[in-house]
């Protein structure tokens, strides 16, 4: 007893260190990059408000370009508008083929007030929260396309897992010919991604437009993801190379969009409604 | 007092990382990480067990910031446990120095190099934990390399103001 006493108190440094790496070590390896907690991230009240501070500030050197950006954005919204009526009977049969259609998402608007571009595990951070009805694994996109998937939630703010992060993949398709394929982040290049699991016996193009396949209930269909800008093939390979050239560009990002799918909650409610009546009896 | 003006000091650096070299960053590759300097500069008087569990606040503090929990805890850990043997190594006369670690202090030679491998190793931890895998090992290195050498001329350029 007293040499273990003795031996404790000679090396108590460095169980002190060693205790606190092994604590480390846990907090990176049990934190699910998918599912972060909201207390211990930029979801965090008051880093979130720092965040916004600081982005109101440089929103004023910005302020030109936004304004331009959402003059383009009108226009280019009053010409959908005029198409939307001759175009939502044609609309409606479309989607029908997809499992979630578009009439059942809602868009909730948010503003971001915080981004990384320059890491490995790419953060946004967006000025809405639960109160706004924001909940995890909702997607969000922009005017481009595609930004990403809510990971954590606080009370007014939500932190954004996007298309630039190591461990983030999302399900598109080839627009012109509806092959499936899922995008993945080299880690390297804030424009670039790499779309995978495409055979080699599909013609791919340079060019071509990559979507959301509508396929998970996070996005629906037919939203950019961005266009094939190299492919390469060799003799041994299985699958395309394919890189992607990303429509969204997240250094300019600030105005995002929040979809919540009404389908999935209807969805939900009648499974637990079943469950529930189930177990009554 | 001394406590007080510790705890200014440390939320001004925070502040300055936040604000400024936040977003100094070069692409991927460059990233100066010039919050360390709190810990960098810490009194060797400080005990041993108080220095490794303010590196712990410390990197948990910009874990939040970062969303990246444990990845700048484990760094600034590992530098707060380096830091007391690797002056106790370059420096006979420990016991003189009772203000803060600086050039002014232990030598402007001895304390640049400090600085230099202290910086390094915390980089280093940083993304190699923030890869969380070897196969991309020279992307690692190469970040290490370039972020470690913005935050040094940065450190040291600030030293050399404050002689």
């Amino acid at each position: 007893m007293k040499n273990l006493l003795q031996f404790l108190t000679r090396y108590s440094n460095f169980l002190i260190f060693l205790i606190l790496e092994v604590v480390a070590f846990i907090l990176i390896t049990t934190t699910n990059h998918y599912q972060q907690s909201a207390t211990w991230s930029a979801a965090n009240r008051f880093v979130a408000s720092i965040h916004q501070t600081t982005t109101s500030i440089s929103d004023y050197f910005a302020l030109r370009q936004e304004n331009e950006r959402l003059a383009q954005e009108n226009a280019a919204l009053k010409s959908q508008l005029m198409l939307v009526d001759n175009m939502a009977e044609y609309a409606i049969e479309r989607d029908s083929q997809y499992i979630y259609s578009h009439l059942d998402w809602d868009y909730i608007p948010a503003k971001v007030i915080g981004i990384t571009t320059h890491k490995q595990h790419n953060y946004l951070t967006i000025n809405k929260g639960r109160r706004d009805s924001i909940e995890v694994d909702m997607g969000v996109v922009c005017q481009e396309g595609v930004v990403g998937i809510v990971s954590a939630v606080g009370e007014r703010y939500a932190l954004v897992v996007p298309l630039i992060h190591t461990e983030m993949n999302v399900s598109c398709r080839i627009q012109t010919n509806n092959y499936i394929g899922r995008t993945h982040w080299l880690g390297r290049n804030h424009q670039e991604l790499q779309l995978e699991d495409i055979s080699r016996h599909i013609v791919v193009n340079e060019g071509d437009t990559i979507v959301t396949s509508g396929l998970t209930p996070v996005f629906p269909y037919g939203i950019l993801v961005g266009t094939v800008s190299h492919t390469d093939l060799t003799d041994h390979d299985n699958y395309h190379h394919i890189t992607l050239q990303i429509a969204t560009d997240y250094r300019k990002i600030s105005y995002v969009q929040v979809i919540h799918n009404r389908a999935l909650h209807n969805i939900d409610n009648t499974e637990n409604n079943t469950q529930w009546s189930g177990l009554k009896k | 007092m001394e406590w007080i003006k510790e705890i200014g000091r440390l939320l001004l650096l925070v502040a300055l990382q936040v604000l400024l070299f936040d977003h100094l960053h070069i692409a991927i590759w460059g990233f100066p990480m010039v919050y360390i300097l709190f810990l960098l500069n810490l009194s060797p008087r400080l005990s041993k067990w108080a220095e490794l569990l303010i590196g712990c606040s410390v990197g948990l503090l910009m874990d939040v910031w970062y969303s990246s929990l444990g990845i700048h805890m484990a760094a600034c850990v590992a530098i707060a446990f380096i830091r007391p043997m690797l002056l106790d190594n370059m420096l006979q006369d420990i016991e003189r120095i009772k203000d803060r670690v600086m050039g002014r202090t232990i030598g402007t030679a001895e304390y640049a190099k400090c600085v230099v491998l202290l910086t390094v190793i915390h980089h280093f931890i940083v993304f190699a934990l923030e890869a969380w895998s070897w196969s991309q090992w020279w992307i690692v290195l190469l970040q290490t390399l370039i972020s470690s050498t913005m935050t040094i001329i940065i450190l040291l350029g600030y030293d050399r103001l404050k002689q």
